[in-house]
């Protein structure tokens, strides 16, 4: 088998720009590159320099990457001009890699406007088959028949991870496939109103992604700021 | 991390609120025990659970806890339909407690102090081997940008950063001379954050202080049963939340049902300004005066001096300018300031008789009007009038606004109303969820800073008048509407970035005011489907023979049997009769028919329709019948009573929200009593107007707006109704009905009570029968 190389970064594109009120904004575009077959949860934020000293952070951003799904975009503005005004950015990152799953079938509500409520099979011996390692266990899936669509709530705990951020990819399919990600250091979450199509047969795949450490692009890029 | 022994130790109120349609929402007031002396901060969240199996977890977050105050407000909300409502709750939680506070002595170098637009950023120093350390716990300060900013507090952010992210907490501080400012508690998300901005007014050196905050394990409680379950119930009229609470006698208010308040704080500048007419001479000889020679005349004409120079400053004489304000006299905040929003309990040992739980937002006001009262250029025009505009700058607290609500607050729900000025734009209103909310002044408390005055012409039109923006002005309702589908459009977009992969959709486009598109994406599938449950028959055909027009007569009679577990409550159809090479040969259209149809029920529909011979094939007898119907299911509600005012040209409103699954929660009828005719007319008229938003993706119909007058006996005397046939997706009406030429002995003391009902396709159904005409 050949070995999974290793995942880089490709600055795309970035743009900055100061208004006449000393406002300033502006972002980068990264493409990500050797990404698994079974994709990666990324955060990501931007670090802003001016000679040496952090002039201003921005939010973090998140998002499930795959193959076809490979960009991020991280914006960052604040109240900076003049002499403040930011000279370097750089990219502070942390990969999220495919850790546990669990998949699960809820039962289906068959009249409009019904709801039904799931939990976990149990095994031959008693125990949960909506759990893994760790303790991480899908507790409950509530599945709303919304006028023949699905609206699907799913309740997860995470057991013995919680207090450090753990990325979860909750997958429904139908007749078609829909995905929603979240990351999260509680105990328990609840990923709620995901939308499915009305099919006969639901498949919900859930699955949990471990972080890695935060890590910072080796290279701080000077940035040009437009005037506006 | 810290353990504490900090736990739950006393569970004080839980209800669960049902709605109609399914929604609950769960409210939890619980106590913690072992609180130390210094404020610590606990995140929680909630978790609900039916016969043990858990039906939802709410988001986090930190709530500020004190030894005196040492309960936390919790709630979630969320669709559990029938089966599915809960009946125990468990809270999982952690809590922060503080490191020791480390204070950064920041020198502002002159040119900072002094030039409006400058920036610094301060760092720890460096020496040789070593760098300084700004460190509070795992939280360490990183820089501190500060900006000098012209004739308003300056602002400052730091850049924060943490070994331990997700398990550390901050808060900082700053102070320049007795100019001071915090931030609310935050967690660190990613190791590095730049703080929310802060702001003091530079008169000295800075002193940042920054406290970091280190968290417990998370830890879970026993499951403990809900206590109360109350069915949602619409409220019409509402008292303040102070008044209920000390209506009720008690030291400490239970949250009282669903209601939930919160305080937004307005902002720390602001002032008073007074808009008010004076001499044309005054204004032509100060005109082109600075500010500093206005303020010394109009200082002059104060203290009453001999010396005071040039023209009188009114018609009539000279008088304190502080008189002067026959058009605008207001004390507001300014509209560029950023409010804060606390969830609080109403407590009336607490200062201003609220307590506060949980810190919930910052942000910028987002605007609902500007009203205009800026001086512009004499045009000779007779809405013109020359005025002088003073104004004093303050700091300070310019108001709270007190907001009840059933769920959480919505940054997208509050708006304000802004009077634009020479001196400043002054918040003129404040508006949450459609509705007008008073602030509350009686805590203001402010200094004041400079002066400013500006005297010119301004023209009196009705856009810059108070009255147009009013609850129930035509004006403020397609500003309200506009908001509303506004937001509608921003929560579309936001859904429609993570689109289901297998749907095609069918973008269509909306303006908005503000002149940018917005792509609304529409379900590509019919929401309304034919309805195998829906038997629907001839049972009657019958004609007569051409009159001597060649006309032909037909009855006609059909059932139709609800075999859906839905109530019908409108029937559409159509009837086309069609003959074999001609096509069409005649018709009915547009029959509707109101009736209340449980499952099971029958329907029994009848038409009549003229044929023409002419247009027939006369060798052929036997015809097609096509009979096209719609059903429809039906909201309704009784919005509520509104007392006839006892003058005329006086407006009443009622307020409602309405739980509905097609249209916009908030509903406002406005009715204005008007005399009929000329003054010594004997009967009035009155008006309603109210506005309607559909937001959902289907179209609603047939919606009515029913008045109906009630007698001061409590007979009723009257109705009347407007409608809209048709109300497009997410769009937006409004309904005017009216009474006119009532006796004013008739209105004496009458009441109006008020129904609303819209209308929803639920199905269609076809039939196709050949039939034979009889000779």
């Amino acid at each position: 088998m050949a070995k999974q190389e290793a995942i880089d970064f490709v600055l795309l594109d970035s743009q900055f720009e100061v208004d006449q009120d000393g406002y300033f904004s502006g972002g980068a575009h990264y493409q990500i590159i050797n990404i698994p077959s079974d994709g990666i949860l990324i955060q990501g934020y931007l670090e802003m320099k001016k000679e040496k000293a952090i002039a201003l952070v921005s939010d973090v951003i998140d998002g499930y990457l795959t193959a076809i799904d490979d960009t991020i975009y991280v914006s960052v503005s604040g109240s900076l001009d003049g002499n403040a005004l930011p000279d370097t950015f750089t990219l502070n990152y942390r990969l999220f890699k495919a850790w546990d799953s669990v998949e699960a079938s809820p039962s289906l509500p068959a009249s409009f406007g019904a709801q039904n409520l799931s939990v976990s099979p149990k095994g031959l011996l008693g125990g949960k088959k909506w759990k893994c390692a760790g303790n991480k266990e899908l507790l409950s899936v509530m599945v709303h028949n919304d006028d023949g669509d699905f609206r699907i709530s799913s309740n997860l705990q995470i057991g013995k991870a919680a207090g450090t951020d753990v990325g979860i990819v909750a997958e429904h399919h139908t007749d078609g496939v829909t995905h929603q990600h979240l990351i999260f250091n509680t105990p328990s979450v609840s990923i709620k109103n995901q939308y499915a199509t009305g099919a006969e047969k639901l498949k919900s795949r859930y699955r949990f992604f471990k972080p890695e450490k935060w890590t910072t692009l080796n290279k701080f890029n000077p940035l040009e700021v437009t005037r506006v | 991390m810290k353990n504490l022994s900090i736990d739950l130790v006393e569970h004080h109120r839980s209800d669960i609120e049902l709605s109609s349609g399914g929604y609950v929402t769960i409210s939890v007031e619980v106590e913690f025990g072992l609180i130390p002396e210094t404020p610590i901060y606990i995140e929680a969240q909630l978790l609900s659970l039916k016969d043990g199996v858990v039906v939802s977890i709410s988001d986090t977050y930190p709530h500020e806890v004190m030894f005196e105050h040492p309960r936390v407000y919790l709630s979630d909300s969320f669709h559990a339909g029938n089966d599915q409502v809960p009946d125990t709750y468990a809270i999982n939680f952690r809590y922060f407690t503080p490191e020791e506070k480390y204070e950064i002595d920041t020198p502002i170098p002159p040119e900072i102090a002094r030039q409006s637009g400058a920036y610094l950023i301060h760092t720890p120093k460096k020496g040789l081997l070593s760098k300084e350390k700004w460190v509070s716990g795992a939280a360490s300060v990183d820089s501190i940008v500060v900006k000098n900013v012209a004739g308003e507090d300056d602002e400052i952010f730091v850049n924060v950063s943490s070994s331990k992210p997700v398990s550390t907490g901050f808060q900082l501080t700053c102070q320049s001379g007795d100019s001071t400012d915090y931030t609310i508690f935050k967690i660190f998300d990613k190791p590095q954050l730049a703080s929310d901005p802060l702001r003091v007014h530079l008169t000295g050196d800075l002193v940042v202080g920054i406290t970091g905050f280190a968290a417990s394990d998370w830890a879970t409680t026993e499951a403990a049963v809900i206590a109360e379950r109350i069915q949602a119930d619409d409220r019409v009229s509402e008292t303040s939340a102070l008044d209920s609470d000390q209506a009720d006698g008690g030291n400490v208010s239970n949250i009282g049902g669903n209601t939930r308040y919160f305080m937004v704080n307005t902002g720390g500048a602001g002032g008073e300004v007074t808009i008010g007419r004076i001499s044309r001479e005054f204004v032509e000889h100060w005109s082109s005066a600075d500010n500093d020679e206005l303020m010394e005349v109009l200082s002059e004409i104060n203290s009453e001096s001999d010396e005071v120079s040039g023209p009188t400053i009114t018609e009539s004489g000279n008088c304190p300018f502080y008189d002067i304000d026959d058009i605008e006299h207001t004390t507001a905040p300014y509209e560029d300031n950023e409010y804060e929003v606390e969830e609080v309990v109403p407590d009336a040992t607490a200062e201003g008789g609220y307590r506060s739980i949980r810190s919930v937002v910052k942000g910028e006001y987002s605007r609902l009007y500007g009203r205009e009262r800026y001086s512009e250029e004499d045009d000779g025009s007779d809405e013109i009038v020359p005025i002088l505009t003073f104004h004093t700058g303050e700091k300070g607290s310019f108001g709270r606004v007190i907001i009840e609500t059933s769920g959480d607050f919505d940054p997208n729900k509050f708006c304000v109303g802004v009077m634009e000025t020479d001196v400043g734009n002054f918040i003129d209103s404040y508006w949450y969820d459609g509705k007008l909310i008073e602030p509350d002044n009686d805590w203001d408390d402010s200094r004041t800073n400079f002066s400013s005055a500006t005297v010119g012409y301004l023209a009196l039109t009705d856009y810059g008048s108070k009255e147009n923006y009013l609850p129930g002005t035509e004006l403020i309702q397609e500003l309200l509407e506009e908001m509303d589908r506004d937001n509608s459009l921003e929560v579309d977009s936001v859904q429609s970035k993570n689109p289901p992969t297998d749907k095609k959709e069918t973008p269509k486009t909306n303006q908005s005011s503000g002149g940018k598109s917005e792509w609304v994406f529409v379900k590509d599938k019919a929401e309304h489907q034919t309805m195998k449950e829906l038997n629907m028959t001839l049972t009657r055909f019958e004609n007569e023979a051409p009159d001597e027009d060649g006309d032909i007569s037909i009855d006609l009679e059909f059932e139709i049997k609800n075999e859906s577990d839905k109530d019908i409550s409108l029937i559409k159809y159509d009837l086309v009769v069609e003959q074999d090479g001609i096509g069409t040969i005649g018709g009915q259209t547009r029959n509707t028919e109101d009736c209340l149809l449980d499952a099971g029920e029958v329907f029994n529909g009848s038409c009549w329709l003229r044929l023409n011979e002419h247009h027939m094939d006369k060798s052929s007898s036997e015809v097609t019948v096509k009979l096209y119907a719609r059903v429809y299911e039906r909201e309704f509600f009784k919005l509520g009573s509104i007392e006839v005012p006892a003058e005329t040209n006086t407006l009443a409103t009622l307020t409602k929200e309405i739980n509905s699954n097609l249209l916009d929660p908030s509903i406002v009828v406005g009715m204005v009593r008007r005399p009929d005719g000329d003054e010594d007319s004997k009967e009035d008229r009155l008006e309603f107007k109210a506005s309607v938003t559909n937001k959902t993706d289907t179209y609603v119909e047939d919606l009515e707006l029913r008045i109906v007058l009630m007698d001061r006996t409590g007979a009723e005397d009257d109705d009347t109704y407007d409608t809209v046939d048709t109300l497009g997706p997410h769009s937006g009406t409004f309904i005017e009905p009216s009474f006119w030429g009532k006796p004013k002995s008739k209105l004496k003391g009458a009441t109006v009570d008020v129904f609303l009902k819209a209308h929803r396709l639920i199905g269609t159904q076809i039939i196709s029968e050949t039939r034979t005409l009889s000779s």
